[in-house]
Parts: C-alpha cells; sequence; structure tokens
C-alpha cells in the first residue's frame, strides 16, 4: 500500500531521523517531490535512510549511483541536490561517509543553506531598514512597512545565521583528535 | 624516485583507508568487493562507507595510483587496480611503517 505525507523540514539531520522513524515502521520511501514523501508499506521489512549531497552532476552522478546500487544502495528520490538513499536493514548497516574530513564536509554542506537563508534575510531586511532613510522617509506607511518587515528579515536572517554557524561548530571536527592522530583523507 | 613523491613519502602517512585500498587493489577489484575485503581483513575494525569509497577511488585514479580495467559496457561493475605509481607509494608507506616498528623495538630492547 502507498501512502503519502507533506512535511517540511529545515535540518537535514532532523528530517533524516524522521524518515529513519518511518523505515523502522517498515516504510520504504519510493520518491520525493517538493515536500512530499511517497511510501510503500513493506513491513515486516524495515529500512535505512541517508540524505546525501553528492554535488556530482551528468556522468559523474550516474557513475556514482550506479556505485552506491553495487553496494546495495537506493536512491529513492533526488530534490534540489539532495539524494535520499534507502537500504533493506536486513542487507547490512547503510554507511555511507565514514573518513571524518567526508563526515566534516557533509556536516558543512548541511547547514551551508542555513547560513545563504540567513544572508539573504539580513540583507534585504537592512536594505528595507535603510529605506527608512531614503524613499520612505515622510511616509508613514512606507515607513511601517520598512519598519516591519525590515526588523523581522534582520531578526529571523540573524536566527538563521546564529543556528548554522553554531551548528556548523558542532559538528567541525574536534582539534584535539587532529593533532593526535593521522588525519584521514579520503 | 621523483622529487615530489620524496616529499610526500617523508611528510605523510596515508590513510588507513587508502593504505587498504592499495593493498586490496594488488588484485583487481570492485568496489562492493573491496568494502567488504577491508573490513573482513581487518575484522570490521575498518570500515568504509560506500561515498567515502567512491571519492577515494575517484581521486586514486587522478593521482594515477590506480586504474580502472576496461569492462563489458553491460557491466556497470567497474573493476580497479593499483598502477605502478601506486605501487611506489605504497612501498614507501611500507617502509615508513617498518621504521616504526623498528625504532619501537629498538627502544624497548625487542630487537637484539
Amino acid at each position: 500500500m502507498k501512502t503519502r505525507v507533506k512535511k517540511t523540514f529545515l535540518d537535514i539531520n532532523k528530517e533524516e531521523e524522521w524518515l529513519n522513524q518511518q523505515g523502522e515502521n517498515g516504510l520504504m520511501l519510493i520518491g520525493y517531490n517538493h515536500g512530499e514523501y511517497e511510501f510503500e508499506d513493506v513491513s515486516p521489512a524495515k529500512y535505512q535512510y541517508k540524505i546525501d549531497i553528492p554535488g556530482f552532476s551528468g556522468s559523474k552522478k550516474k557513475d556514482y549511483f550506479d556505485f552506491l546500487e553495487e553496494s546495495g544502495i537506493s536512491v529513492a528520490g533526488e530534490y534540489g541536490g539532495r539524494v535520499y538513499l534507502r537500504k533493506n536493514r536486513s542487507h547490512g548497516p547503510l554507511e555511507l561517509y565514514t573518513g571524518s574530513v567526508d563526515i566534516s564536509k557533509q556536516a558543512k554542506k548541511r547547514y551551508t543553506h542555513f547560513l545563504s537563508v540567513g544572508i539573504s534575510q539580513v540583507t534585504f531586511g537592512v536594505v528595507l531598514l535603510a529605506q527608512l532613510f531614503g524613499y520612505a522617509k515622510g511616509n508613514p506607511t512606507a515607513t511601517w512597512i520598512s519598519v516591519i518587515f525590515g526588523s523581522m528579515l534582520t531578526v529571523s536572517g540573524m536566527v538563521f545565521l546564529v543556528k548554522g554557524a553554531s551548528r556548523l561548530k558542532k559538528h567541525a571536527p574536534a582539534k584535539e583528535k587532529t593533532r593526535i592522530w593521522e588525519e584521514q583523507r579520503s | 624516485m621523483e622529487e615530489g613523491m620524496k616529499k610526500a613519502a617523508n611528510n605523510r602517512a596515508l590513510a588507513e583507508s587508502v593504505y587498504y585500498i592499495l593493498l586490496c587493489l594488488h588484485r583487481p577489484a570492485h568496489g562492493y568487493a573491496l568494502m567488504k575485503d577491508i573490513a573482513e581483513m581487518t575484522d570490521n575494525r575498518v570500515r568504509i562507507g560506500a561515498g567515502t569509497l567512491y571519492g577515494a577511488l575517484d581521486n586514486l585514479q587522478k593521482k594515477k595510483w590506480i586504474r580502472q580495467l576496461d569492462s563489458d559496457p553491460r557491466e556497470r561493475k567497474n573493476e580497479y587496480i593499483i598502477t605502478d605509481k601506486g605501487k611506489e607509494y605504497f612501498a614507501m608507506e611500507l617502509a615508513r611503517l617498518e621504521e616504526l616498528i623498528k625504532h619501537a623495538q629498538d627502544v624497548r630492547g625487542e630487537g637484539k
């Protein structure tokens, strides 16, 4: 039986966690589009999921997907640079990135969108607030629009920036580790 | 030995995953077999995920340390093998590891 679920996530880690909960309940992801997940109930089988941001295109992407298939990992969906991967739990663990450099790179990719959303919101907010000294000067409606939307965008942008920066910091590899152990470069 | 090769050998140790990939590719192998062989050989201590292995194989091919074997175009699995250049780097890493062991044995008085 197929089911469709509409859900929006800002945090890819939380999205992955939610998908894995669905997989534990026997739901196999068969597609994703515009915030809508399509599952097929295959219980008692259980599925594991990973969201990958490989950054490949064209033949390289096809080659990578073939490589994953060969390793028992299927591509369940692809959207906006994100690739939804699944593996039947009975076929072993879904291991994608195991080197510390790769893990850190993926974590950075996952939180880069927080920073880009933050930067664009702060920029737009500041531009609106700047209108208080230009176009909106002497115009009460324009002044209120600039104050309300400018402040909202600036505050919201700052929240995204702080959240993005703190998550990037949290997922950065520990300095102590790299001082003692050889760095994994693969 | 090339100057660049000497410099690399003096300054850097191979990542453990790269060491095992080069070791296993002394015989032709495809990606999935490599992951399984390395996990088995190390009693599951060194496990290389598919994404990490794909990136490593790609980098090693760019460096010409390994190459893809000609395969049947209908076959999706690509087989890889170590090149002479890869063998040289692997030999340098082995020499470095042997030196480490020798120094440890000398200091601990085990080498006599």
